[in-house]
């Protein structure tokens, strides 16, 4: 038996005012975010697969210590922490995908067939005749139409809402431990990079004692002090912690240089700046790690404010923060573009 | 005064090894040992760092579930029945994270 028309307006009069009260989540602040989003998951990539190839030479280094067995061991439990945190960030973004789907008024029906009871309870109105004598002439009838129509779609809004609502600890707590790696990604790419500067920087250090205990047996003249400077100028270069000038102390049998002891000198000093010149070029590549890791922090800080945000009823709040995440990914792309640059 | 993380007692002392390479005066065979023993204290640095990532492994697992939860409720009817437990997973990573600030094995 289909119900009176005008009971069915009393029924869902109060429904539809209710609900269409309800906050929504705009849908082009939600698609500012996961398509922002996707850029932090291919960076979180890319992070984490660089660092799993770290983690498989470490296993076969001579230093690393432990029989073969438990290498492998380790290994294996350091594999699968990288695979654990690609495989939250994909669960972050099929999440993503599901609150998208359901702004945009895909029926959660439509998502996985099912629903829900309210849903049921509405079809057993039987709105499709509703819908079609709505086309008449009668006024209350296009209103009531209207408000089906409106009750479905705060079906769906109030979902998408409870959906964000219910992920915002695990997901604010995911892109916090993601945050977390980010120090320790920090701690495997950047030494990964000095152990290639290692060799030029050992290098300057050996040629600046050969240097130092040359001097030492010569007098001061304007040529050794002027070399001095040289070498001295390729060490401040290399921006070291601690560095200290080679100070000329010529001992108290020093002699007159002569001709083929500048020659030397001179070889020495050239082999010094070579050296300091490749430990620079790896030193940019450090230089734009660490500007890379930190963007990426910052970018997941921001990810996780209009993460938040997108729940909040104050429309200004979700685009404040959504706006400063997409500056923040702008900026995590520069510094991918830098880092690429400097290798 | 605060205890240091193994992480930064490593970063202190491949620092100051640095300073000794760098040092002049230092004699040959203290330099090339410093060295060496700079490569070794970079790859600790790098396990423990990958040991740190091990750590927060099970609680990135436990959130990982609950995000799939929600995300199989919202498509699915009844959304907050079926996260009725989230509650209960969030203080299970809460412990997890303690646990692994704790800080990976020590050197």
């Amino acid at each position: 038996m289909k119900p009176r028309i005008d009971k069915l307006f009393w029924i869902l009069g109060p429904c539809v005012l209710a609900l269409a009260g309800c906050a929504s989540v705009h849908q082009e602040t939600l698609n500012s975010y996961t398509n922002n989003f996707s850029a932090v998951y291919t960076q979180a990539q890319d992070l984490y697969l660089r660092s799993e190839i770290v983690a498989e030479g470490i296993a076969d280094r001579p230093e690393t210590e432990g029989s073969v067995t438990s290498k492998l061991k380790d290994l294996e439990a350091r594999k699968a922490a990288f695979q654990t945190r690609l495989a939250a960030l994909d669960i972050i973004g099929k999440y993503n995908t599901v609150i998208s789907n359901l702004a945009a008024g895909e029926s959660p029906e439509n998502l996985k067939g099912q629903i829900t009871q309210f849903q049921q309870g509405l079809i057993s109105f039987d709105v499709t005749p509703i819908t079609k004598l709505a086309q008449s002439a009668t006024p209350f009838l296009g209103v009531l139409s209207q408000g089906v129509a409106l009750v479905e779609d705060a079906i769906k809004r109030n979902k998408l809402r409870a959906a964000i609502n219910q992920a915002q600890k695990p997901v604010s707590a995911i892109l916090d431990i993601l945050a977390e790696d980010a120090g320790s990604l920090e701690d495997i790419l950047v030494p990964e990079l000095k152990r290639q500067q290692d060799p030029y920087r050992s290098q300057v250090d050996s040629l600046s004692r050969r240097l130092n205990a040359r001097i030492k047996e010569l007098k001061s003249t304007s040529e050794i002090e002027a070399l001095l400077e040289k070498a001295s100028a390729a060490r401040r270069s290399m921006n070291r912690d601690g560095d200290k000038p080679i100070l000329h102390r010529p001992s108290a049998n020093a002699t007159d240089p002569t001709p083929s002891d500048l020659d030397a000198l001179v070889l020495l000093v050239g082999q010094v700046e070579m050296s300091a010149i490749e430990f620079k070029k790896l030193e940019a590549q450090v230089q734009a790690q660490y500007v890379l890791l930190n963007t990426y922090k910052n970018t997941l800080s921001a990810a996780k404010r209009a993460f938040i945000a997108l729940a909040s009823n104050v429309e200004a709040s979700r685009i404040v923060a959504t706006r400063d995440f997409i500056k923040q990914t702008l900026e995590l792309r520069k510094a991918t573009l830098q880092l690429q640059e400097a290798k | 005064m605060t205890e240091r993380t193994p992480v930064e007692l490593l970063k202190e002392t491949i620092a100051k090894l640095e300073e000794l390479s760098a040092d002049v005066e230092t004699e040959d065979a203290v330099a090339l040992e410093a060295n060496k023993q700079i490569t070794v204290l970079r790859t600790k640095l790098q396990e423990a760092a990958l040991d740190s990532m091990v750590s927060r492994t099970p609680a990135l697992e436990k959130l990982s579930l609950a995000i799939t939860t929600i995300t199989n409720s919202a498509v699915h009817a009844g959304i907050g029945d079926k996260v009725a437990s989230l509650a209960a997973i969030m203080d299970e990573v809460h412990g997890l994270l303690d646990l692994a600030k704790r800080g990976p094995k020590t050197l």
